[in-house]
């Protein structure tokens, strides 16, 4: 019974999951969490290509498209060289621009002056892009989109999106937004519910019904929360390396996740030295460096031995490319032995 | 070998996972990471508190008031009860609940709490601390403050005209008394040059004594006369404030009119003074 219950070192089940429609990829910051959420999304497009998977950053500062050495934008574009992989960079400043090029164009020709000059140099965008979480707002809306999208059957439909998110006070944000919306719109609902009617009345009998609205939006933020909720749907891979601040960093995450009721089951353990196996490159100073992430791995098997705990090795090189990104993803899959895969690590191909 | 299947195998690591974490176990978990580089960061964990759940600051408000079904239920929290947008919600919903299936109007809304009082924080009854507050005036007490009023007038009337009828009698009759000297010094008063200022200098003694004395017994009885008897200050007091480019019409109206009774005393006392010289000269 015990040994049915041993975790594997690898992500294997989650690449080959069928289920999974939201995986989120976030840690510390510098931990390699756009390398370990592209890697992710490679592997499962690979393993299971009768089926369409995204990767969106959320991460103000994107780094996607540098990890794939190809521009992505806040359209959803295919990877070159994967027919089932598309990528896309939520941008909350041009979001926020297209939605104030919008409102200017439509006050074409109805008022020139007022409001419309006001909006004309951008201030929607400037105001609003100031506001704090609108970066997780604006993901949670992208989210909201696709869920419609799959229901209705309408746009580009992927069976998995799997978000590289922003460092972990971000993402903890973006996470909480469900319930705080759900909580939010539960109390606007208790108020609308007595006061819809006075509401109405004021209104008119235009066509704004703020109830129906509203009613519509805690439907979609509950479905949202349930399925972020549900494990077979929604999964969160934390990232960290092997160092005291980090690992410190994703406890708390992990512990934040839980208390969200999401699931968290693997830890990606990136920059591994593995010096002991390396006798050609073994210089003192890697050696001690590697003792001390030593040190933290064993204190994070102590702590995760029910966790798909997956050791990745430090490159020689930078893991950009699809090429690259390919090799090194494999060792999510299969997990990588020093011993045997020691020379992957020098096979990178330089993209400078 | 047992026969798991695999998400039977997820959910039994779920639940071992989550029971780690439970009963102070994830603020050990911190510890122990803590306490191994020894660190000082904060070890506590949002598992072991409760109360780090996250909270909307609505939320707060909303839990600080009182729920709709409280209302509805009619538990009165104490801290609750005295709230304005409470009472408003409670309003509406007692509107509501009375069986009737339309909507609640603005006006019949109003109204209604015209009628109840809108309780303030302090809960009393008030009106918004901008408009002057007039205190409702028992109306027993009202007639008792008449009734001292008029009194008051009826004795400053016949104090003057007990001073004033003789005086007028030396007036028009002085020249009988001139020889005799009875009158001593009193005799320049009758002088018919100085009536006038006599006059006037009487007339302002006896209307200050007699608006000393009101001011007295308006003290004693919390009653101003005028607010409550005067209709033309009720009609000027209907007149919502900023309708007119007048601020605080209805002080303004009451000095007025307070002049304007000085006034009428004294046009009534030279009427009858009036009237009184001629019956004498006639005779």
């Amino acid at each position: 019974m015990d040994l049915d219950l041993q975790v594997d070192p690898n992500l294997h089940s989650l690449i080959t999951s069928t289920t999974h429609k939201w995986i989120f990829v976030g840690g510390k910051g510098g931990v390699g969490k756009t390398t370990s959420s592209s890697s992710i999304a490679i592997q499962m497009a690979l393993n299971q290509p009768e089926k369409q998977f995204l990767l969106i950053s959320t991460d103000p500062a994107h780094n996607l498209s540098d990890a794939f050495g190809e521009k992505f934008g806040k359209d959803a574009r295919k990877v070159t060289g994967m027919n089932n992989l598309s990528c896309m960079e939520i941008d909350p400043a041009a979001a926020l621009k297209d939605m104030n090029d919008m409102a200017v164009s439509q006050g074409q020709g109805a008022d020139q002056g007022g409001i419309n000059d006001l909006l004309q140099g951008g201030a929607l965008a400037d105001l609003t892009g100031s506001i704090p979480g609108i970066d997780e707002a604006l993901s949670f809306m992208e989210v909201m989109k696709h869920i419609k999208n799959q229901e209705q059957g309408e746009g580009e439909t992927f069976d998995t999106v799997i978000f590289d998110t922003a460092p972990t006070g971000h993402t903890l944000r973006f996470l909480q937004l469900p319930t705080t919306l759900s909580k939010l719109l539960d109390k606007f609902g208790e108020i609308t519910g007595k006061l819809g009617p006075m509401l109405n009345s004021f209104m008119g009998s235009g066509n704004v019904d703020i109830s129906g609205k509203l009613n519509e939006l805690k439907a979609n933020v509950e479905t949202i929360r349930q399925q972020f909720t549900d494990p077979d749907l929604t999964t969160f891979v934390c990232v960290c390396i092997s160092e005291f601040l980090s690992l410190y960093e994703t406890e708390r995450l992990i512990q934040e996740l839980i208390s969200y009721d999401m699931d968290v089951n693997s830890i990606i353990v990136n920059q591994l030295l593995f010096a002991d196996d390396d006798k050609e490159h073994n210089c003192k100073r890697c050696q001690a460096r590697w003792k001390m992430q030593k040190k933290y791995l064993d204190q994070i098997g102590e702590l995760y031995e029910d966790f798909h705990v997956v050791k990745m090795p430090l490159c020689a090189g930078e893991i950009r490319g699809l090429t690259n990104l390919k090799k090194f993803s494999h060792f999510l899959d299969q997990e990588y032995n020093p011993a045997t895969d020691g020379s992957v690590i020098y096979e990178l191909e330089d993209k400078n | 070998m047992s026969n798991l299947s695999e998400a039977e195998k997820r959910k039994i690591l779920r639940e071992r996972r989550q029971k780690k974490f439970a009963n102070g176990g994830a603020s050990s978990r911190l510890n122990k990471i803590t306490g191994q580089s020894d660190s000082h960061l904060n070890t506590e964990s949002p598992l072991d508190n409760p109360t780090n759940e996250p909270v909307l600051p609505a939320e707060r408000k909303v839990e600080r008031t009182l729920s709709q079904e409280d209302i509805l239920n009619g538990k009165e929290p104490s801290e609750a009860e005295n709230i304005p947008q409470v009472e408003l919600l409670k309003q509406l919903a007692s509107m509501q609940n009375e069986g009737s299936d339309s909507t609640p109007d603005l006006f019949s809304l109003l109204s209604s709490m015209q009628k109840n009082g809108m309780p303030t924080a302090n809960g009393t009854d008030e009106l918004p601390s901008n408009i002057p507050v007039e205190p409702l005036v028992d109306p027993a007490m009202l007639n008792y403050h008449n009734y001292l009023v008029n009194r008051l007038k009826a004795w400053t009337i016949l104090l003057k005209w007990i001073v004033l009828v003789p005086f007028l009698y030396l007036v028009t009759r002085g020249e009988s008394f001139e020889s005799a000297s009875v009158l001593g010094p009193l005799s320049n008063l009758a002088d018919s040059t100085n009536f006038f200022m006599v006059f006037t200098s009487f007339e302002i003694v006896a209307t200050s004594i007699y608006y000393q004395r009101l001011q007295s017994i308006e003290r004693n009885n919390k009653v101003n006369t005028l607010d409550n008897n005067s209709k033309i200050v009720k009609m000027v007091s209907m007149i919502p404030e900023g309708l007119l480019p007048i601020k605080n019409i209805k002080g303004k109206v009451v000095t007025l009119l307070q002049y304007w009774d000085v006034l009428a005393m004294f046009i009534s006392d030279i009427c009858l003074v009036l009237i009184v010289i001629g019956i004498f000269q006639k005779f």
